[in-house]
């Protein structure tokens, strides 16, 4: 698995780049947002912009989601190599969902990205709204790859994902500050799937399911099942007392869950425990070489053994 | 029911008489539409169908609180309802019945309502509409991502295809208008960028042109182009029709962002609803900036520029920098090129021959309004 995860990782790298403009490039923006009227200003394009989501990208180098995505499609039996732009848009989704996070959880997102260490809050949250509102529009545009229903149906799948997100977010953060009860397990479960960490192998499995041309019904499936696979590598992370979790040499950084007054470390791993078989018995459901895929998956990135304790 | 207290439309006095005829025949739908919608996707039911999975009560509490309910005080404050409007007068004058598509009718203010929410909190606004800004109410975290919801519900419920919340759209019109929105919140951004990036680089350089660029996809998308393209889809234009309606609201939006930049700092009436000359504690480097700069003499000019850099909230000195832009003329100059756009609008109104002469006659008018309105 390192070795298709690490080959993977690097193709997903290398369609970032190409997706991404490293100076002026006047075609990028006429093919993205239109031919300019009176002209922009590129410095400030490049300042507020372009340099530090390139300089986030680098960073973050994970590439967690779209290589999930990729394996999916080859596992499905297409070709990932033809779809280097929609896996990059998938992993600019990704960028700004952990670069809101940083933002929403006082992290120190500036430092993080080394030599943009001064880029005050609104340019950040400029940053973080541009990058997720651009996959969606890569998705429309920049997909030949796909069959036109097929990019249709992901466009929207991806657009709605950011109202999702949304509402899953304020539900975290409201409801860790102003919830009257502890919540009991199954409502942190109900809680943690509607995180975008978890939904992220969703929106994955969308990805792969339109590069493989699936039907709305496998498609609502595989969706179905990598949201478990997502929910049950969350709960193992979270009974660890972890949020983030090392991949090869990358971290990779989960969007912390406010919201589990009450809920303990050893109820999330017996959840986990429960999930995960699910999860996989799904998958090996929908073929034998997606449940492979999901199985080697999840050993890879949650090998470790859990450990006991209190939230 | 509507609280008719909230039907405010002193500002009318502004539009010319077939406009405010027009208006105030779709106003009262516009808001029940608007408000409708807010209410029903704050449902539960909504949500849970949105979510896929079945809330607990202490999340319905939780999301009704921090997500809809501040939300929902932008559109229960005031609110011209412009949008909407737009999109219902386009979708009248193509011949089709605004009342059998309320989707996108209310879709048009619930993304701009969002966009005022990410606004405040980019500039840290105290006040919206005369009430507290939804950051200072939730707190910051939970209103960006509140907004963020907001800003892209539209996706969701153009999605919805059940019987109260069936867009009244088909395939093909749901995909453009799906597309449309997702390019002009992208470019939005794009613009925004420029108007972030300037006060944090104190890029005092820039170019009026450079601005203008900004604007397009700024303020001009959610104010004007994009309700006029959402009319125009949902009203069945055809690609050409559509570019026509989305040009006319570009060139308006630029006159209507360059006559706000002049209102932040000089509102015509008491009712302006925001602080006054936000735009000088927060560093913004807009138009009438960028003249006078390129107008003052040095020490003044400096004196601007140190003004814009401080970020300050002092009365006095916020007078002093808004004397400093009345002397250099900045006002008329900027306003002179609102003026232009105006007359683009014009001429691109009259070549729109797909519309009945009053529709075009309306469309002059709210041209005229933009450049006289007091708030």
């Amino acid at each position: 698995m390192i070795d298709r995860f690490n080959a993977m990782r690097f193709f997903v790298s290398q369609s970032l780049w190409q997706i991404l403009p490293a100076a002026r490039n006047d075609s990028w923006i006429k093919e993205m947002v239109d031919t300019p009227r009176f002209g922009w200003d590129w410095e400030a394009l490049m300042q507020g912009y372009f340099d530090p989501l390139s300089a986030w990208a680098a960073v973050h180098n994970a590439r967690l989601g779209p290589v999930f995505a990729g394996l999916l499609i080859d596992a499905l039996g297409g070709d990932s190599q033809r779809h280097g732009d929609v896996l990059a848009a998938l992993e600019l989704h990704f960028l700004s969902a952990i670069m809101l996070d940083d933002m929403r959880n006082g992290r120190d997102v500036a430092s993080s990205t080394g030599k943009q260490n001064s880029i005050p809050l609104p340019v950040w949250v400029t940053v973080a709204y541009n990058t997720r509102q651009l996959s969606v529009v890569l998705i429309a545009r920049r997909t030949q790859s796909l069959k036109a229903e097929a990019r249709r149906r992901l466009t929207h799948q991806f657009a709605r994902f950011l109202f999702q997100q949304g509402v899953g977010s304020v539900l975290d953060l409201a409801g860790s500050e102003n919830a009257k009860a502890h919540c009991t397990v199954e409502e942190f479960l109900t809680y943690l799937s509607l995180c975008s960490g978890i939904r992220s192998y969703g929106l994955a499995a969308h990805v792969a399911s339109a590069a493989c041309d699936l039907n709305i019904d496998d498609e609502t499936m595989l969706a179905s099942v990598a949201n478990e696979l997502g929910l049950a590598l969350r709960l193992l992370t979270l009974s660890r007392g972890e949020d983030d979790f090392p991949v090869v040499e990358c971290m990779v950084h989960e969007q912390p869950i406010h919201w589990r007054r009450g809920v303990m470390l050893k109820d999330l791993k017996k959840a986990a425990e429960r999930v995960l078989p699910l999860a996989l018995k799904h998958a090996y459901e929908i073929n034998d070489q997606v449940g492979q895929l999901f199985s080697e998956f999840a050993t890879f990135i949650h090998a470790p053994a859990c450990k006991e304790g209190v939230a | 029911m509507i609280d008719a207290t909230l039907y405010c439309d002193d500002f009318v006095i502004d539009m010319a008489p077939i406009l405010a005829e027009s208006y105030r025949h779709w106003y009262p739908f516009c808001r029940e539409t608007v408000m409708e919608t807010i209410n029903r996707v704050g449902s539960p039911e909504f949500l849970e169908c949105a979510l896929g999975v079945e809330l607990p009560s202490q999340a319905v509490e939780v999301l009704r609180d921090a997500w809809l309910e501040p939300y929902r005080s932008y559109h229960t404050r005031s609110g011209k309802m412009l949008r909407p409007f737009l999109v219902c007068f386009v979708i009248e004058a193509l011949g089709g019945d605004p009342t059998k598509l309320p989707i996108p009718i209310a879709i048009a203010e619930l993304i701009h309502a969002a966009s005022l929410i990410l606004d405040d909190i980019a500039d840290d606004s105290l006040l919206r509409r005369g009430g507290s800004t939804a950051h200072r109410t939730v707190g910051l975290r939970v209103a960006g991502a509140t907004a963020s919801a907001w800003l892209n519900v539209c996706f969701e419920l153009l999605a919805r295809h059940d019987s109260v919340l069936d867009s009244g759209l088909g395939s093909v019109a749901t995909t453009r208008l799906v597309e449309e929105i997702a390019w002009e919140h992208w470019v939005t951004g794009i613009g925004t960028t420029v108007d972030t990036t300037w006060p944090w680089m104190e890029r005092f350089d820039g170019t009026a042109e450079q601005y203008l660029q900004s604007v397009i996809h700024r303020s001009t998308s959610y104010t004007c182009r994009l309700p006029l393209k959402i009319g125009a889809i949902a009203g069945g234009a055809n690609t050409r029709q559509t570019t026509q309606l989305a040009a006319f609201g570009e060139e308006l939006g630029l006159a209507f962002q360059i006559v706000d930049d002049i209102l932040n700092v000089k509102p015509g009436d008491d009712k302006w609803g925001k602080a006054i000359a936000e735009d000088i504690t927060q560093g913004k480097i807009n138009l009438q900036v960028l003249i006078a700069l390129e107008r003052l003499n040095s020490g003044r000019s400096q004196r601007l520029t140190e003004i814009l850099k401080i970020r300050t909230t002092d009365t006095v000195v916020l007078r002093e920098a808004i004397q400093l832009l009345a002397e250099s003329g900045a006002f008329d100059v900027a306003r002179e090129a609102a003026l232009t756009h105006v007359s683009h609008c014009k001429e691109l109104c009259s070549d729109m021959t797909f519309l009945s002469n009053q529709s075009r006659d309306v469309l002059a008018d709210f041209v005229d309004y933009v450049i006289r309105r007091s708030r």
